[in-house]
């Protein structure tokens, strides 16, 4: 009740000085106009000169930093003006490329008795049966009578598949004796431009 | 006095009139007291932002004096100034693009907007006539006779619906601005009031010439 009269006759006093205060508020004004033309200069300094607009004085760098020390934590950790680098929210991608050749000698018949090769066509074993079926070979096996079958092979000439480009896996366009890991990525070609169209039409999206 | 107060006869209307004036006093007083506790609550909260201002670099004492003190926090205090008034400024250089573009596309570049708002509003003939004047002087001082006249009504006229919206961006612009600076007031007192309040040293009870009590310890020994 007392804090409630003292706050009231405050307020009484205050209503009577509220003239004084709105002298000073248009005093204020007017100190504002000037204040709003210096600090816009300032910011329009700070800001041609690469800085952030309102930078922190130096007694509040020196207060954050012994705070921060105070704290236990390294200046360098928690540093508003270099803050860590983002974490990627997944993996990045990694592309693995699997590769299976079949090297078939000309004028061989891999059908024929006595081929040293095995067939690559040969028939798996289906689920359930049995292994090995009759007249079918594992090709991974070394069958009795066959040789070695990593036996006298040519090392393969054909374009080796650059696996930097997206969109020339194996497509003979490049000189095969310039190293696949420094080929400059090809256009697309005539065959998948589709696929960039695709792509471009769902980037719009 | 007091039988100069005891011989004053009133009758019946002049009680009624000394009722009505009494109620209509303490009516102004109540109104005055809620008008100054409003005012000194929201310059109170406004003076808070004045203590988060300074409140690091004094707990950690990079600033150490109140001569210091006061100068940053008028440091501060101009630059959290420019901020708040961004805004109103902002919204009187919108209203002035307004008025600017429909000067432009009606060129009434002579036009008073603020006089084209007088419509929205009642208007009163203070003057009265010679016979019947408004105001009388009694004793020197001018007096409201009676109530004045209205010589106009509210309208709405769409004419000057351009200069009702841009008056009212302005008007929004001056009482924000006024805000804000009664705000920047309420800073800078209470920065000034923790200036003495902060580095405050007291010799309350401190006696030079007493002995000093101290109590004699082992030193620590040095370590290895």
């Amino acid at each position: 009740m007392m804090k409630g009269l003292k706050n009231f006759g405050l307020g009484i006093l205050w209503a009577l000085l509220s003239p004084i205060l709105l002298l000073g508020i248009v005093l204020a004004g007017v100190f504002g106009l000037l204040n709003f033309l210096v600090q816009f200069v300032i910011m329009v300094i700070n800001f041609f000169k690469g800085k952030k607009l309102f930078p922190m004085y130096k007694e509040d760098e020196i207060a954050y930093k012994r705070i921060q020390q105070a704290m236990g934590i390294t200046p360098e950790e928690n540093n508003p003006n270099n803050p860590p680098a983002p974490v990627p929210s997944q993996p990045a991608p990694q592309q693995v490329f699997v590769q299976q050749n079949y090297y078939t000698q000309p004028g061989v018949n891999p059908a024929q008795p006595g081929n040293p090769y095995p067939q690559p066509n040969a028939p798996y074993p289906q689920q359930g049966a049995p292994y090995p079926q009759p007249g079918m070979q594992n090709p991974y096996v070394q069958q009795p009578g066959y040789p070695q079958p990593m036996m006298p092979q040519q090392p393969y000439q054909g374009p080796l598949p650059n696996p930097y480009d997206p969109y020339n896996q194996g497509q003979p366009t490049v000189n095969a004796s310039v190293p696949p890991m420094v080929q400059i990525p090809q256009a697309p070609t005539q065959s998948n431009q589709g696929d960039v169209a695709i792509f471009e039409e769902e980037g719009d999206k | 006095m007091i039988r100069l107060l005891a011989s004053i006869q009133l009758n019946d209307t002049d009680k009624k009139a000394l009722i009505i004036l009494l109620i209509l006093m303490v009516i102004a007083l109540l109104f005055l007291g809620l008008l100054g506790m409003a005012i000194r609550a929201v310059m109170t909260h406004q003076a808070k932002r004045a203590d988060n201002m300074m409140h690091d670099v004094t707990k950690s004492h990079v600033i150490d004096n109140p001569r210091a003190f006061r100068a940053f926090g008028r440091k501060k205090n101009n630059r959290a100034f420019y901020r708040d008034s961004l805004i109103p400024f902002a919204i009187a250089v919108f209203a002035t693009l307004i008025w600017v573009i429909y000067n432009i596309a009606t060129t009434k570049w002579t036009d008073n907007i603020f006089e084209n708002c007088k419509d929205l509003f009642f208007d009163y003939d203070w003057v009265g006539t010679a016979d019947d004047p408004v105001f009388v002087k009694v004793f020197g001082f001018s007096l409201l006779a009676r109530w004045p006249d209205v010589t106009h009504y509210p309208e709405f006229n769409i004419e000057h619906l351009a200069s009702y919206i841009i008056v009212f961006f302005y008007v929004a612009s001056w009482l924000y601005y006024a805000y804000v600076c009664q705000a920047y007031l309420a800073r800078a007192f209470m920065i000034y009031r923790r200036s003495t309040e902060v580095f405050h040293k007291s010799l309350e009870g401190y006696v030079a010439n007493e002995p000093v009590d101290i109590k004699p310890e082992n030193p620590t020994p040095p370590e290895d």
